[in-house]
């Protein structure tokens, strides 16, 4: 291998790059924008559901429940009415998410009357409706112990890690994640496909370049890019949306290094096996973002799937990612506790770099 | 006139069986608009779970009563977790830490006195964490009534509606089918005309009697019929693998799915007027894409969003869309309903068809 032919290489390929200022714009655009967005647009627990409350008896201590329900912040009342009909239309039409209906012979006192409410929940998204019946039941308990029930048996519930259960701070490592899967397996993919199929590949053929040469000069570039969009979707993370970082940069920093690598060798296997941008972008997108989005472990925990499935995230580069950099991020714990992860990441990384060199023959260009 | 119409017509055909042959020529293009959607929704199908089943709990029982005993026995039996016992709360913890565990339950000593149990969940993880923290309370909670055969103080009984076993997939499923379709369609045809474009062929294409609208009209029909054979597979794949019953009317379905299509198509059109190289497209389409699952409510309630991100979703197509199509799966919607979804898809697509006319006319 010449150093000189891949500085040569990538100098071309810098110049692709600076040439094309609105794709260059794109890439140093997409992942914070992204991270921005989903930082605020994913929220996991609920606020402001918007409920329905329908009261048919009207003693004080109904009214008392009702106006509990009301001042709960995970609820936002829409309308107030002593039919349940109504309820129910509301419920269909999608008003409300869900109806609490305190029958007319509903009583504080268990031997005066029932003691007990109903609580309808739109069971469509089924895990809003789950958080709603969380919710509801410790409404309901601490309403209980305002009455001067005390409780048989106290639970203390406590949090680790993340004391305010911040869905956010959870979920901006798997967004870092996903994106940068995608974003350094979509440039890499096209990068290679676009020297083939608009020829030039060919006369790169009569120089002296080698295939190592090629795809070091190729992706170097790009690797430099990626690294700029890592270290700028960390600053949304840690300066804009407060996310904490208990770990060390410098651990986040290699890993993010290693796993960039990896998505980027997926993304010129890709290239090289397709040929052509359409296909081989479209390939990328579904390879990459798909799996990181559903098998990472980022929002649908690895645990509940069939085992099949469980195998197959073993192979998911991004599930490595966002368990160690969740890890370093909101635990502050060294990689090296996690070094299974980091075992498998190399792993991967030096399964995927042989096949790559292999199927490099495929480029024409010498060894 | 009407020979004007016949020959626009004859090229108009000439057109599509171009467009089909380019899409459907090579084999992994065949995979890809075929296979993947399959692929997409079997993963999904099977992964996308927000429920908790066989998590890891660590118990911790310093009090070693019959009631503790009998409480975890009541937990074990749910089936929904795995019970790990350890000594001390130093080793739980630890496992906490290499998360082999997802919570932990402490019995203290002095349980027999003081009826009070920890419960310490994994904050990094925050939706599983309430999940878990419900069940386990719920579990604990409900033993310990008949335990002590006391009569609890209030009763709450829930019901859900359209989806009574709070399954998952009835409510992704729709989803899946929205997804596929934006991210095919979209790409598709964000990047064909800056393919032929890039490649040259558009001028080849230009100097035939061929019009500029009929063009975009052949490339937009072959996308829109690509669409909607992803439509119907899913659903059907859907409905009969994974039984997830279509309550609705499926003309309702189709309808949605050609409005729906109308805006794909226009915002493909729309990024291909703004890119010069496939590689611009692709990037722009990926970013679009993105924007429009996010502000959707695809997963994630809108109603849980930020004010202003809560207007921009007006303007998002897939919104409609994914009430339309969710609707039609679960409460049975027919093609009377949702008239407000239906024009405001016809609105934002007529919209982004003209915009891109006006702006690929130059």
């Amino acid at each position: 291998m010449n150093l000189q032919h891949v500085r040569a290489m990538a100098r071309k390929e810098w110049r692709h790059l600076l040439r094309d200022v609105r794709s260059l714009g794109l890439l140093l655009l997409i992942p914070s924008l992204l991270l921005f967005l989903f930082g605020y647009a994913i929220r996991l627990d609920i606020r402001h559901a918007p409920i329905a409350i329908i009261q048919e008896s009207r003693l004080g201590c109904a009214d008392a429940l009702a106006a509990h329900f009301a001042a709960a912040q995970a609820f936002r009342v829409v309308f107030r009415s002593s039919d349940r009909r109504e309820a129910g239309e509301a419920l269909q039409s999608g008003a409300i998410w869900a109806a609490l209906i305190i029958p007319a012979d509903f009583a504080c006192e268990p031997q005066r009357g029932s003691n007990t409410v109903q609580w309808l929940l739109d069971g469509v998204d089924a895990n809003s409706a789950r958080l709603l019946r969380n919710y509801a039941l410790l409404l309901l308990q601490a309403y209980a112990l305002e009455l001067g029930h005390q409780p048989l048996l106290r639970i203390e519930d406590r949090t680790w890690f993340n004391e305010t259960k911040e869905s956010r701070f959870a979920i901006i490592p798997g967004v870092i994640a996903i994106v940068m899967a995608v974003i350094g397996a979509l440039i890499t993919s096209l990068a290679v496909a676009r020297e083939a199929e608009t020829g030039s590949l060919v006369m790169l053929r009569t120089t002296p370049l080698t295939r190592t040469e090629f795809l070091l000069g190729k992706l170097t570039p790009y690797f430099c890019i990626g690294m700029v969009d890592m270290a700028l979707a960390v600053v949304v993370a840690v300066f804009i949306f407060g996310m904490p970082l208990h770990g060390s940069l410098l651990s986040l920093t290699l890993l993010s290094a290693l796993f960039l690598s990896v998505v980027m060798l997926q993304g010129t296997l890709i290239s090289i096996l397709a040929g052509n941008q359409l296909l081989a972008s479209q390939v990328a997108i579904v390879s990459t973002f798909l799996p990181a989005f559903l098998l990472s472990g980022f929002i649908f925990a690895i645990d509940n799937m069939p085992v099949a499935l469980r195998y197959l995230t073993l192979a998911v580069p991004a599930r490595y990612y966002v368990t160690l950099s969740k890890a370093i991020f909101l635990k502050g714990i060294t990689p090296l506790l996690l070094w299974t992860e980091v075992v498998a990441l190399l792993a991967i990384f030096l399964l995927l770099l042989g096949i790559t060199l292999v199927q490099a023959k495929r480029l024409g260009l010498p060894r | 006139m009407s020979n004007h119409l016949l020959g626009s017509l004859i090229r108009l055909r000439a057109l599509l069986v171009k467009e089909f042959l380019q899409l459907l020529r090579s084999l992994e293009m065949r995979f890809l608009i075929i296979a993947v959607p399959l692929i997409q929704l079997l993963i999904f199908g099977y992964a996308a779970r927000f429920d908790v089943r066989q998590a890891g709990i660590g118990v911790v029982d310093q009090a070693m009563t019959q009631t503790s005993r009998e409480l975890l026995a009541a937990v074990m039996a749910g089936g929904h977790f795995e019970i790990y016992a350890y000594p001390a709360m130093a080793a739980a913890a630890a496992a906490l830490d290499r998360r082999q565990i997802r919570a932990i339950v402490r019995f203290p000593t002095d349980f027999d006195r003081h009826p009070v149990i920890q419960l310490v969940t994994d904050g990094a993880d925050p939706n599983s964490a309430q999940m878990i923290a419900g069940e386990l309370t719920q579990a604990l909670l409900g033993r310990f009534q008949t335990l002590t055969n006391a009569q609890p103080a209030l009763r709450i009984e829930e019901r859900a509606w359209f989806n009574q076993n709070l399954d998952d997939l009835p409510f992704f499923v729709p989803g899946i089918i929205a997804t596929v379709v934006l991210i095919t369609t979209l790409v598709l045809t964000a990047m064909t005309v800056v393919r032929e474009r890039e490649l040259g062929t558009l001028e080849r294409l230009l100097v035939t009697p061929i019009g500029r609208l009929e063009l975009l009209l052949g490339k937009l029909i072959a996308v829109a019929v690509v669409g909607m054979v992803d439509v119907v597979l899913i659903s059907g794949i859907a409905i009969v693998w994974f039984e997830v019953p279509l309550q609705g009317s499926f003309a309702a379905l189709l309808v949605g799915s050609l409005l729906f299509l109308l805006s794909t198509l226009g915002i493909g059109l729309l990024i291909s007027s703004y890119s010069h190289t496939q590689q611009q497209a692709m990037l722009l389409a990926f970013l679009v894409a993105m924007l429009i699952m996010t502000l959707s409510g695809f997963a994630f309630p809108i109603n849980n969003m930020p004010e202003p991100i809560q207007w921009l979703s007006w303007l998002d197509p897939l919104r409609y869309y994914l009430v339309v199509i969710r609707d039609i799966f679960l409460k049975g919607s027919g093609l009377g309903d949702h008239g407000f979804e239906y024009g405001m898809m016809t609105l934002l697509g007529i919209a982004t068809l003209l915009l891109s006319l006006l702006r690929l006319r130059s």
